[in-house]
């Protein structure tokens, strides 16, 4: 039995959140002592809600472009040689994965929709005719073209999947646009996660893999060279990018494959995102972002 | 949000825009792993808690700040010792002096629910821990925070907490 003249502050502290049982409001409104235990806590509590000293717009501007920047992968080789020793999954700045699952989705859904096609161009893609097809800056050509991924040859892999380029120019990495300008609003991650999970589930890379380049199935070391590889061979690009173009990775589980998810800038506002069946380094599309 | 409860967890200007930065960029790395179970704001909230905890942890090492020693077991009311609550609230109180000299836990609990306005349940979620305890730090957060702002150390037999 609690005496009345010892306020429960647990109590009258719940009682004052909305969160006490029907009998301990009861309890606490019915007794004098209690009330003004709890309008002391009332008191108290509100004290918590004075305004704290507003940050200057600046301030703000600031920190928010430090945090974008800090969550993207610095643009170089280095971070993927880190990765690979590391062999830990790559954490995904949320504005890559983002934009890359939101661009995976039709993707996958085309390659499905038209993998007969595709097959019978997989095993060469005129570089000539890769670069027509980029002579548009269409965004849905340049999609269209991105269903390519099979734009490998074995001959061009056995070639070049041996040696990364030699050398090469340095990046502004400052002339990069913010990833964020990419994002469309309000995007719902969640099912477009599921939405690329069904697609993935409806077909494709049973009907890729037969005509993607396959290298060897070390994960953390070859998709990046894979990666590269792919890069270089991109039917899109009027030139290669660099290593160092790569912007931001990720190994996205999808329908319980691994998936290496890679955005590369070529130029100022015009990014590719690659898939990678991160499980067999087998790349399965990419796509060209023109925000 | 985020830099109006680092700020009151940290208790100073300094600390607090390192935290609230830190608990910026951890959302950004975060943001691919909301997996929409939980509201943003909470999500948000519980990435930012921890960002703070982190980097206060880091600077463990310095004072308190804007609190000398000699103040610690004084009030925080800088005139005289109001006990009627109105008076309370128009003191002027120095409310993070107040709050910087809460254990941590209850530090933690008192900001989410009474400067976020989360429901225990939330909170609970937040700093991931049972929603009774919660309750429970709450109280007892509160508990001290008005003996300190009302300049009164009651002994703790004095008054009931339900949880030790």
């Amino acid at each position: 039995m609690i005496d009345a003249s010892a306020p429960d502050d647990e109590i009258i502290s719940s009682y004052l959140d909305g969160e006490g049982s029907p009998s301990e409001v009861a309890r606490v409104e019915s007794n004098p002592i209690w009330m003004q235990r709890a309008s002391e806590l009332r008191a108290t509590a509100a004290l918590m809600t004075d305004p704290v000293p507003p940050l200057e717009s600046n301030v703000i501007d600031q920190m928010i472009s430090a945090a974008i920047g800090a969550g993207q992968v610095p643009a170089n080789v280095t971070d993927l040689s880190i990765a690979r020793r590391s062999r830990m999954p790559q954490i995904l700045t949320a504005a890559a994965a983002v934009v890359i699952l939101a661009l995976a989705v039709p993707i996958i859904r085309s390659i499905g929709n038209s993998s007969g096609e595709s097959d019978s161009a997989a095993t060469s893609f005129p570089t000539e005719n890769a670069r027509a097809d980029t002579a548009t800056s269409d965004d849905q050509a340049l999609a269209e073209s991105a269903l390519a991924p099979e734009s490998f040859s074995p001959a061009a892999a056995d070639s070049a999947g041996s040696s990364m380029p030699p050398e090469l120019p340095p990046v502004d990495t400052a002339s990069f646009d913010p990833l964020p300008a990419l994002l469309p609003d309000a995007i719902d991650v969640q099912a477009l996660q599921e939405e690329l999970a069904a697609a993935v589930a409806s077909d494709p890379r049973d009907s890729t893999s037969s005509r993607a380049m396959l290298l060897q199935p070390e994960i953390t070391t070859l998709c990046a060279d894979a990666l590269a590889e792919f890069a270089s061979h991109s039917a899109l690009l009027n030139s290669p990018p660099m290593p160092e173009s790569f912007t931001d990775f990720s190994l996205v589980s999808m329908n319980g494959t691994t998936n290496l998810v890679a955005l590369i800038q070529l130029e100022p506002g015009r990014f590719i995102a690659l898939l990678v069946d991160a499980t067999a380094c087998v790349s399965v599309s990419q796509i060209s972002v023109a925000p | 949000m985020i830099y109006a409860i680092c700020r009151r967890i940290a208790g100073n200007d300094a600390d607090a825009l390192d935290a609230t930065q830190e608990a910026l960029i951890a959302i950004v790395k975060g943001l691919a792993r909301f997996d929409g179970r939980a509201r943003f704001s909470t999500w948000a909230y519980r990435v930012a808690t921890n960002a703070c905890l982190d980097e206060l942890r880091r600077r463990a090492r310095r004072p308190v700040p804007g609190l000398s020693d000699d103040r610690n077991n004084e009030s925080f009311v800088a005139s005289s010792k109001p006990r009627d609550p109105a008076e309370i609230v128009s003191a002027k109180v120095d409310v993070d002096a107040a709050i910087s000299q809460l254990p941590e836990e209850f530090r933690v609990a008192v900001v989410l629910r009474d400067l976020a306005g989360l429901d225990y349940a939330e909170i609970a979620e937040v700093i991931n821990i049972a929603p009774g305890t919660v309750r429970s730090r709450i109280s007892r957060g509160r508990s001290r925070l008005s003996d300190l702002i009302s300049g009164n150390h009651p002994p703790q037999s004095q008054r009931q907490n339900t949880q030790p």
